[in-house]
């Protein structure tokens, strides 16, 4: 999504995708509901009408059948009474409301019924009859017949039409069903894809930012959101980040106000004596020589006296800048106080911070130092060195200073190691 | 709440048991000697068949009953007065017999036929000049069973068609009646053929065609006191079951040359 495309709100996208899986599943369930509403009602109608119908039919088609049994009976019975007792069963059927109600069927039935109460009073009078007017009857009988085959499959053909129709509502359903099926799948497919794509891969990105965040790592990337909240919660990391980072300038910024000296810029005692305990400590576990020295500037007062304290300022800067670039980078310098320097050499010897010292003394004594007036001075520099490796740096501190007296006594300007 | 709930069940069972437990059925009589002798042959099928089915009835509603044989006019005031349960005329659907009592589900199917001495039809259709029905027959008299529906539809007809009505008891009465009395009688038309398929009733025959609209025919039912809808309902549910075994169609069919449903 470009950068400057709108987005849309995690509820409200969220929300549409809901009501547009609602509204389908809605439209499918009716389209469903319909067609089951259609197989019921062909169910309903099959029991209630159709069925009722068929068994009406079928009571008329087996009437129909037993008046022409009972119109056979007529002619074929051996004597009048049982003639006329076949007749009486044809009237009585004739009469039944099955077959007065259906008008084919009730003038077939009565055509009959006239013939054959013709034919018995006439066969009364003249036996004979019978026999003349067979032909008559079997036309009459097969008339009622094809009638009864008629009826039979009306009968039937009503309950294949429901049938028929429940068939096609079904299998309607089924496609529908098979269509509801595919489109719910392929919507849980999008509403997948879309939950993937927009939450919970952003998501991740944003677990991964947070819990491998780091000052000094550069400020987390994200592609741009699509989604609101999604796009504000990557800005907070973003923001997060970045306040990190300055918190952790302001951090080194105070740690480096609380540990340097103002002035020279070197660190100050309390930072000294706290790295150098634990350098001493660390020497001493892996049996390594540590050195320490503590230097104080030669006739000090005299130069502020003489050029003012902005001079000896000047000068103390001066000597800061030519240490800290004379020692090594492991090398601790700080200003003890004053114009008295402390100095700490691990993995060094007496014998090897000796060297350096009095070289770094030489050095010092002959660098001209250019005042504000324009003035060069050259400054001259007492240190005495002990042996740390094994002692606290109190201890190791005090022989220093026992050295640095005796460099003083015995007239400044040079480098004495304390004795043990 | 248990002991309580079981009580209810025990008290509607018993009550159940009770109000199907003793049940009186009349049943009409097409020939009021049948029931003193078992020997007459004029409506012993029907009334046979009707037995048959209300025994049948009263076992699949696991009930006790007295079945008594009387005339049809007096069964619809006996079920009134308290004094039948159940009326097995069986009797045709009408409104007015559908506001006065419980009908149960119908039973079978039955029609209306006017039935006379033989040659009786042909002297009134000659009379009438064309072929005798229901509607062309004029000025004769017409016998039906008191409280029948064929009495009811007649005295409607009576004045326009110039018909004098001439009461019965019963449908054998009825047919007494064609000696002297009456040119027909209007009677149900399984009733009448019980009557007729007699060596006595040789000289009886049906005159015109049968009729099953205008009141006198259709649904035939037993009829019940109006309200007793626990009875109606066992009954429904009794008539329900012999028709699905097909214990009715058998009944029927050993009394009758025809179906009647």
């Amino acid at each position: 999504m470009p950068e400057h495309a709108p987005r849309r709100t995690a509820s409200r996208a969220f929300a549409v995708l809901a009501i547009t899986f609602l509204v389908i599943f809605a439209i499918v369930a009716a389209l469903l509901g319909f067609e089951q509403y259609r197989v019921l009602s062909a169910a309903e109608r099959l029991q209630a009408e159709t069925v009722p119908e068929m068994i009406r039919y079928q009571r008329l088609a087996r009437n129909l059948e037993q008046l022409r049994q009972e119109g056979e009976r007529v002619f074929s019975a051996p004597n009048p009474e049982a003639r006329r007792q076949a007749l009486f069963v044809v009237m009585l059927v004739a009469s039944h409301p099955s077959i007065l109600d259906q008008p084919r069927a009730a003038e077939a039935a009565r055509t009959a019924e006239d013939f054959l109460a013709e034919t018995v009073r006439r066969a009364a009078l003249d036996p004979d009859i019978l026999a003349r007017r067979q032909d008559e009857w079997r036309q009459h009988a097969q008339r009622i017949s094809l009638l009864v085959d008629d009826l039979t499959v009306q009968g039937v053909n009503l309950a294949t039409a429901d049938l028929a129709e429940m068939t096609d509502a079904m299998r309607v359903a089924r496609l529908k069903l098979l269509g509801a099926l595919v489109l719910v799948g392929g919507f849980l497919v999008l509403m997948m894809f879309l939950l993937r794509q927009y939450l919970i891969a952003p998501l991740q990105r944003i677990d991964h930012a947070l819990s491998t965040m780091d000052v000094e790592r550069p400020a987390p990337g994200f592609p741009p959101a699509g989604l609101a909240e999604i796009h504000a919660v990557e800005e907070a990391t973003r923001r997060l980040h970045a306040s990190q980072v300055a918190n952790e300038a302001a951090r080194r910024e105070l740690e480096m106000l609380a540990n340097r000296d103002g002035l020279t810029g070197l660190i100050n005692r309390r930072h000294f004596l706290t790295r150098a305990e634990a350098e001493i400590q660390r020497g001493e576990r892996y049996g390594r020589p540590v050195a320490i020295a503590l230097g104080d500037l030669d006739a000090f007062k005299a130069l502020n006296d003489t050029y003012g304290h902005g001079a000896g300022d000047i000068v103390l800067r001066s000597f800061a800048t030519l240490l800290s670039e004379s020692v090594r980078q492991s090398d601790l310098v700080c200003r003890y106080g004053g114009e008295e320097f402390a100095f700490l050499f691990p993995e060094t010897s007496v014998e090897q911070a000796h060297a350096f010292v009095e070289r770094f003394r030489q050095n010092f004594a002959a660098t001209p130092i250019r005042l504000p007036t324009g003035i060069d001075v050259k400054v001259t520099i007492s240190i005495g060195l002990a042996d740390a490796s094994g002692r606290s740096v109190e201890v190791a501190l005090q022989h220093a200073d026992f050295a640095l007296y005796e460099a003083k006594r015995l007239g400044r300007n040079r480098v004495e190691i304390a004795a043990g | 709440m248990a002991m309580l709930r079981a009580l209810v069940l025990l008290l509607a069972l018993v009550a159940g048991a009770a109000a199907a437990g003793e049940l009186r059925i009349a049943i009409g009589l097409a020939e009021p000697a049948a029931d003193d002798d078992p020997a007459a042959p004029a409506g012993s099928r029907l009334v046979a068949m009707y037995d048959d089915i209300a025994r049948e009835l009263c076992r699949r509603m696991t009930a006790t009953c007295t079945i008594e044989r009387t005339p049809v006019a007096a069964i619809l005031p006996g079920i009134e007065q308290g004094t039948y349960d159940i009326g097995f005329g069986p009797f045709l659907y009408s409104p007015e017999r559908a506001r006065r009592f419980a009908l149960s589900d119908p039973i079978w199917r039955s029609s209306s036929r006017l039935v006379a001495h033989r040659g009786k039809a042909e002297v009134f259709a000659a009379r009438l000049g064309g072929s005798l029905s229901l509607d062309t027959l004029r000025d004769a008299r017409v016998a039906a069973v008191a409280g029948s529906a064929q009495q009811t539809w007649l005295v409607g007809v009576a004045a326009a068609q110039r018909l004098t009505l001439v009461p019965a008891r019963t449908a054998a009465e009825a047919v007494t009646r064609l000696d002297g009395e009456a040119d027909f009688a209007l009677l149900p038309t399984t009733i009448a053929y019980d009557l007729m398929a007699t060596d006595a009733a040789r000289h009886l025959e049906f005159a015109g065609p049968p009729e099953s609209g205008r009141g006198l025919g259709g649904t035939a039912h037993l009829v019940l006191r109006a309200g007793n809808n626990a009875l109606l309902s066992a009954v429904d549910n009794a008539i329900a079951a012999i028709r699905s075994d097909g214990t009715f169609p058998r009944i029927v069919r050993q009394h009758l040359p025809v179906w009647l449903d």
